[in-house]
């Protein structure tokens, strides 16, 4: 049996949701109406000069200190040369020899424990304009996008499966997010993912080319690419032969990767340092500072959540897998003052509930405030849980409070033992035969019966109380 | 001696096309163009530091001042065609 390993690195593109762009004032936003964001800086004009912005910088250092980095005490940018249409001035300002952040790593969480998936850099550049490819042979450009700031974390070749690949990617993800110095949307282009992939053969000790993949444009690409990939190097590697060191790229539709152009060699690209903009040195009480107003982290707020709310391990870290679900979570476990009643129901309820329709919390028709008044009436027995969830379905569907809903439909558990004793008399008369199975050891008929006391009061029987009575007047009998 | 190969490769790496009987000659000026500024490796540079820019101030960042922001009429001014706002070329798939 002969043993592949499989070497995935990643490089991602980032870009920084900050004010301004990063050589010039035009505004930095999304989906502005073509080339209205556009100065003489973004368009590479003759004697158009940059200035860098801090912010930019601020974020990419953030961005280092969570990914444990080392920070370079000054920012040099060189030029990286080529000719496209989207890169006016025939250079990308970007960073060679000098990083802004080197090293560093990020954990992910395997069945068999955690692994760190290390980091080779992250380094700040521009981003370049958009282009649209038309139907009838000419292409659009679109400068807005021109000067956006950027990090590209590049990590080092840990990765060894699509799997691992994934995790990696949604942790990142999150972790960016919880910063928030990106809103890191893939179908927007904020997020944006190439992976280098290469196998070994580790009895032979061989290893084929490294293939690079681009265009990727979901997590499932991803992963769909690399599973393609490892495929073809394997059977390479079978049939003795080897792969070309080469750029490919992913057909969404087909699933298959396909030769894209010749390999740049990194000196083709020409790095020289980038004169227009001086060095700048980057003072050890600014990162500190940096450090200091930097938001609570996922990893962090697990730790916290298990101590403070008393969570498993399992449960903590679904809850903040998302930052929205973890803010959902925690303000409504404020509200309603008990973290396992409300853990229960956003991980059961609300994430079926988001899953089922494939949509981002924000996206939910429910508010922590909402969901703890429809959980105040679960916590104190007024409502039972199944006419709760019943209840949460309709809030959802018809935007209406938990209170509206059990008024108006008088949904309010019978906790009344003469009322329940009453129906449950009713039951046990017009269904002699189940009590009889029941007595004969037939746990169903049980069910049934407690089936009829419910349908009896339209599901608002308090069930612990109407089953105890139940079993008590069976037995008396 | 800079080779063909390496000559035809920048060639392309800057965009530039010429003919197979243009390559001897260029590929001879080019290589007396190389030789002159090799000369620079002859200057001792042993325990220099690298240099990064002839100023010697600490670079800044920028003010938030006023944005240079230009109408669209204006980005577009010396383009010969546009379309819908945007730029128009010629497909270019690499």
């Amino acid at each position: 049996m002969m043993s592949y390993k499989t070497l995935v690195g990643l490089e991602i593109h980032v870009e920084l949701m900050t004010e301004r762009k990063m050589f010039c004032n035009c505004k930095n936003e999304f989906g502005a109406m073509p080339n209205t964001n556009v100065c003489p800086v973004c368009l590479g004009l003759p004697g158009a000069l940059p200035v860098m912005d801090k912010e930019a910088v601020e974020y990419a250092i953030m961005a280092g200190l969570a990914f444990n980095c080392e920070i370079e005490k000054t920012i040099i940018m060189d030029r990286k040369s080529y000719f496209y249409p989207d890169l006016t001035k025939g250079y990308q300002i970007s960073q060679s020899d000098f990083p802004l952040c080197k090293g560093g790593f990020l954990e992910i969480d395997l069945d068999e424990g955690p692994k760190k998936i290390r980091l080779e850099r992250i380094h700040i550049e521009e981003d370049t304009g958009k282009q649209i490819h038309t139907e009838n042979g000419t292409t659009l450009l679109d400068f807005n996008r021109s000067g956006v700031p950027l990090i590209e974390i590049v990590t080092k070749p840990d990765i060894n499966s699509s799997e691992e690949a994934r995790l990696f990617l949604e942790k990142l993800k999150n972790t960016i997010k919880y910063l928030g110095v990106s809103d890191v949307k893939m179908e927007e282009g904020s997020l944006r993912c190439d992976v280098n992939i290469n196998v070994i053969d580790e009895e032979r000790n061989i290893r084929t080319n490294i293939s690079e993949i681009k265009n990727l444009n979901s997590f499932k690409s991803v992963v769909k690419a690399i599973e393609y990939e490892q495929k073809r190097h394997i059977e390479a590697l079978e049939n003795g032969s080897n792969t070309d060191k080469e750029t490919r790229r992913f057909n969404e539709l087909t699933g298959e990767t396909i030769l894209m152009r010749k390999k740049f060699q990194a000196s083709d690209y020409r790095y020289q340092f980038e004169a227009d903009l001086t060095p700048i040195e980057i003072k050890e009480e600014w990162i500190n500072e940096i450090r200091t107003a930097m938001p609570e982290l996922p990893d962090q707020k697990k730790r916290r959540f298990m101590k403070d709310y008393k969570l498993n391990e399992y449960d903590a870290s679904i809850l903040t897998q998302s930052k929205e679900l973890s803010f959902f979570y925690e303000e409504l476990t404020d509200l309603v003052n008990d973290a396992k009643l409300a853990a229960n129901w956003v991980m059961t309820d609300v994430l079926r509930r988001l899953k089922e329709e494939d949509k981002e919390l924000s996206q939910l028709n429910l508010t922590p405030k909402a969901l703890a008044e429809l959980l105040d009436y679960v916590k104190s027995g007024k409502v039972n849980n199944n006419t709760a969830k019943k209840v949460l379905r309709e809030m959802l569907e018809t935007g209406e409070s938990a209170k509206n809903i059990i008024d108006k439909q008088g949904l309010i558990q019978i906790n009344d033992e003469e009322e329940l004793s009453r129906v449950i008399d009713e039951v046990i008369k017009d269904n002699q035969q189940s009590v009889e199975d029941f007595k004969n050891g037939k746990d169903r008929a049980l069910g049934y019966l407690m089936g009829q006391i419910m349908k009896k009061t339209k599901g608002k029987a308090n069930p612990n109380t109407a089953n105890k009575m139940l079993i008590d007047k069976i037995n008396k009998n | 001696m800079i080779s063909k190969e390496e000559v035809k490769n920048i060639a392309e790496i800057a965009k530039l096309k010429f003919g197979e009987d243009e390559l001897e000659a260029f590929t001879e000026k080019f290589s007396l163009v190389l030789d002159f500024v090799h000369n620079i490796n002859k200057v001792d540079t042993e325990g220099i530091e690298p240099c990064y820019g002839i100023s010697e101030e600490n670079g800044f960042f920028k003010e938030l001042e006023e944005e240079q922001t230009l109408d669209r009429e204006e980005v577009l001014k010396n383009t010969t065609e546009s379309e819908y706002g945007y730029f128009k070329i010629l497909k270019v798939v690499e």
